[in-house]
């Protein structure tokens, strides 16, 4: 492996990684933006497609491993491969939030085999320094519970995409026949976090070449599939649709159908005003 | 004022030549919904239908809710919004705004409706040309009660005002909050500052350790424009799907934009402005909407100005603490241009026959109240503290009136009307309306009951030097007219 790692003075998140490298024994070189900023900008703008921009500028660090030009950014996603070498992926994506918290890491998609790994990521960022904002859909319990008793995470969120017959098409993956088990005990984990949401989530859902909402009637049956799992129908639930609208799709500007039928089985549900 | 403790009860006044003749459909205190003819006859009664407002749908459809949430947890929540036949039987219900727990009451799905509601077909829910409300079919938009905090009004704990709009099924598909549109209403500092010191704190007020809740706004009217002059001409504030409504609370009467949900058009809080000098100002008032189309007067903004108290602005020595700080002990009907906003009808208490102010107070009821225009022009007006519901013409003749018998009992020990509605009699196909007999206004001088002496002096005495009397001799307090 021969990596480069492009950082941003004082940051947090790069120093993350940098501890990650160190303690591990893994060479790397590595360019700051206070003293080699035209290398750091020639980097950035060399590999603008394959790279983003927050809402505040380039996100850091950036990560290149030159042998398989393999290009990162953003301290989940680059620990998330050098501890997993890619097998982490699907559960490991770029973090939305700033100013100290970290998103984008989704325990019910970790594969298995890899929650050791989720484990040491999750403990790596928490104790980096950041607050960890973690999303679970109901599946992998136990691997929640676990992040849970060791107190790595600031906030959970729980997404409902949909009835279980969904999920492959709108978070990936299938449902197993413990799945209803396994919501129930994430319902209940997720409800003793101080900071937390529970919400029917909508995202896009692929249904052929053309993605589509969830109807509100899908979004009932998510309520129903809550409800029956908890046994609790006073559970207060979010409506939240995400924010990135696909082309093609239009945006989701009421969700009050959506809250009618999601109140059937759960009445407190409230449609939440921005995105958690 | 004094009011006798003895009067007549019924219809007391009818004119069947001049009046628009059909049923009026009232609430009456702690007795249900009750639907009366031109005489007086009690022609049906939808026990504890209760109303708020109770209205008739064509078909004999009645409107009302069953009944209300405790007072020691809500102010004014109707559990639901139900719509019943002829014979009671519920064909349409809405509740499923909240669902409600409160302590030691049965948690239930609960409307929190209060005050108003308007369904598809019809602007106002009375009777014009052509505008008849659906009863089979329909969007309801239903003015509803929903808790808030919102630091920009006060730091205590809010009852606010909420539309939804449902559909058949029942289920919500819009909503418009009011306090979410507080900074455009044009409050000053001083208004802010008394707003948020006490936003009309209604906390045990109702009933003893009732929860404090600050009642801001008080919207007690809300209707659709409908088709209008105004927006054909190209105004589009006027736009037919807008809502008007009108907050007691704070003297505001505005119109909202269906489509954005902002406020376009709006009269209050200041009647000192310029723009509302015409006006004079409204205080506290009552079901403030536009005539539907087909009526006389149609496009303008017919309200109940009730006078009493309402608004908050600058301590006075009738208001120490800078709320409720208009007053007026008498109440005006006032007809007035949306656009020019000038008066263009009103009935007052000088209309009334009465001094102004030194009689005005004949004319007056500081809370509830309404008035409705009907198809002849004549308005039908509900001076509902006193339970007095009565029709006057154009010309401000009293063609019919009616005072309510009923007292309540359980609630408030008045017999007071919240809001009376004509409902033309091809609207009520089973009843067949009573014959129509002429009530004469009854002379008072002369009027005795039973046991009292007649009318006059025993014997008359002629005393030298008198000089009579004077025409506008000088009083302790001068009129304004």
């Amino acid at each position: 492996m021969n990596i480069i790692l492009y950082k941003a003075p004082n940051c947090l998140r790069c120093n993350i990684v940098k501890s990650y490298l160190e303690a591990n024994g893994i060479p790397y070189g590595k360019f700051d933006l206070a003293d080699d900023k035209e290398i750091v900008n020639k980097f950035y703008r060399d590999n603008r497609a394959r790279l983003y921009r927050n809402p505040e500028g380039v996100e850091f660090p950036m990560f290149h491993e030159t042998e398989g030009d393999v290009i990162l950014q953003g301290t989940g996603v680059v620990l998330a491969w050098l501890l997993a070498d890619g097998a982490l992926d699907g559960c490991v994506t770029r973090s939305d939030l700033l100013h100290g918290w970290i998103s984008g890491l989704y325990v019910s998609q970790c594969p298995d085999g890899q929650e050791d790994k989720f484990i040491e990521l999750i403990r790596l960022l928490s104790k980096g320094g950041l607050q960890v904002c973690l999303q679970s859909d109901g599946r992998k319990a136990d691997l929640l519970e676990k992040i849970l008793s060791e107190g790595f995470a600031s906030r959970v969120i729980l997404n409902i995409p949909g009835p279980a017959a969904l999920y492959p098409q709108t978070v990936g993956g299938e449902t197993d026949a413990d799945f209803a088990a396994n919501l129930k005990k994430s319902v209940e984990l997720v409800k003793a976090c101080s900071d937390h949401v529970i919400r029917i989530w909508l995202t896009p859902i692929k249904d052929g070449d053309s993605p589509r909402w969830l109807t509100p009637a899908e979004a009932g049956e998510a309520a129903k599939m809550v409800a029956d799992a908890c046994g609790d129908m006073m559970l207060p639930i979010g409506i939240q649709a995400c924010a990135e609208t696909p082309r093609g799709m239009e945006a989701l500007d009421n969700l009050l159908p959506y809250r009618s039928k999601v109140r059937n089985s759960l009445p407190k549900a409230e449609i939440l005003k921005s995105e958690a | 004022m004094g009011h006798p403790t003895v009067y007549p009860t019924g219809v007391t006044v009818f004119n069947p030549e001049k009046a628009w003749n059909g049923y009026t459909i009232l609430p009456a205190p702690d007795k249900g919904a009750l639907l009366i003819g031109m005489n007086g006859h009690e022609i049906r009664l939808w026990e504890d239908v209760q109303g708020f407002p109770n209205k008739m749908f064509p078909g004999g459809m009645l409107m009302g809710s069953r009944g209300t949430r405790h007072p020691k947890y809500g102010l004014q929540d109707q559990l639901d919004l139900i719509q019943v036949d002829w014979s009671g039987n519920v064909v349409w219900e809405f509740n499923k705004a909240e669902f409600i727990e409160d302590p030691g009451q049965k948690p239930q799905w609960m409307a929190r409706q209060h005050h108003d509601f308007q369904r598809e077909g019809s602007t106002t829910g009375y009777y014009a040309p052509g505008m008849e409300p659906k009863i089979d079919s329909g969007n309801t938009l239903i003015l509803c009660h929903r808790d808030a905090q919102v630091p920009y009004i006060s730091d205590k704990p809010l009852v606010d005002d909420v539309i939804y709009e449902v559909n058949w099924e029942g289920e919500i598909i819009w909503e418009w909050q009011c306090s979410d549109h507080v900074e455009e209403m044009g409050f000053s500092e001083e208004a802010r500052n008394a707003m948020c010191r006490d936003p009309n704190f209604r906390g045990g007020s109702l009933i003893e350790e009732a929860p404090g809740l600050g009642d801001w706004m008080h919207v007690n009217s809300m209707s659709v424009l409908g088709p209008n002059k105004w927006y054909d001409a190209g105004d589009e504030r006027f736009h037919p799907d807008n809502i008007i409504i009108d907050g007691r609370e704070t003297n505001i009467i505005l119109i909202i934009s269906k489509k954005t949900g902002k406020i376009v058009w709006q009269v209050g809080p200041d009647y000192n402005k310029p723009e509302f000098k015409a006006l004079g100002w409204i205080i506290g008032q009552h079901h403030a909407h536009m005539i539907p189309r087909g009526l006389p007067g149609e496009g303008n903004i017919l309200v109940y100005d009730n006078g009493g108290w309402g608004g908050y602005g600058a301590p006075n020595p009738g208001a120490p603490h800078g709320v409720k700080v208009a007053q007026r002990d008498y109440s005006r009907i006032l007809e007035f241009d949306p656009v020019t906003l000038k008066i263009v009808w009103q009935y007052t208490p000088r209309e009334a026959g009465f001094l102004v102010p030194l009689d005005a107070s004949r004319f007056y009821s500081p809370f509830i109240s309404s008035a409705q225009r009907l198809p002849n022009g004549n308005t039908l007006i509900t001076e509902g503290s006193d339970g007095r519901v009565f029709e006057v013409t154009a010309e401000h003749e009293i063609v019919w009136e009616y005072i309510c018998p009923y007292k309540g009992t359980v609630g408030m020990p008045m017999n007071w009307v919240y809001r009376a509605y004509r409902v033309p009699y091809e609207w009520v196909p089973q009843a067949a309306h009573p014959e129509h007999v002429e009530i004469k206004p009854v002379n008072v001088h002369e009027w005795r009951v039973p046991g009292a002496a007649p009318f006059g002096a025993q014997e008359v005495i002629k005393v030298e030097g008198t000089v009579g009397y004077y025409a506008e001799a000088g009083t302790c307090v001068g009129t304004t007219d």
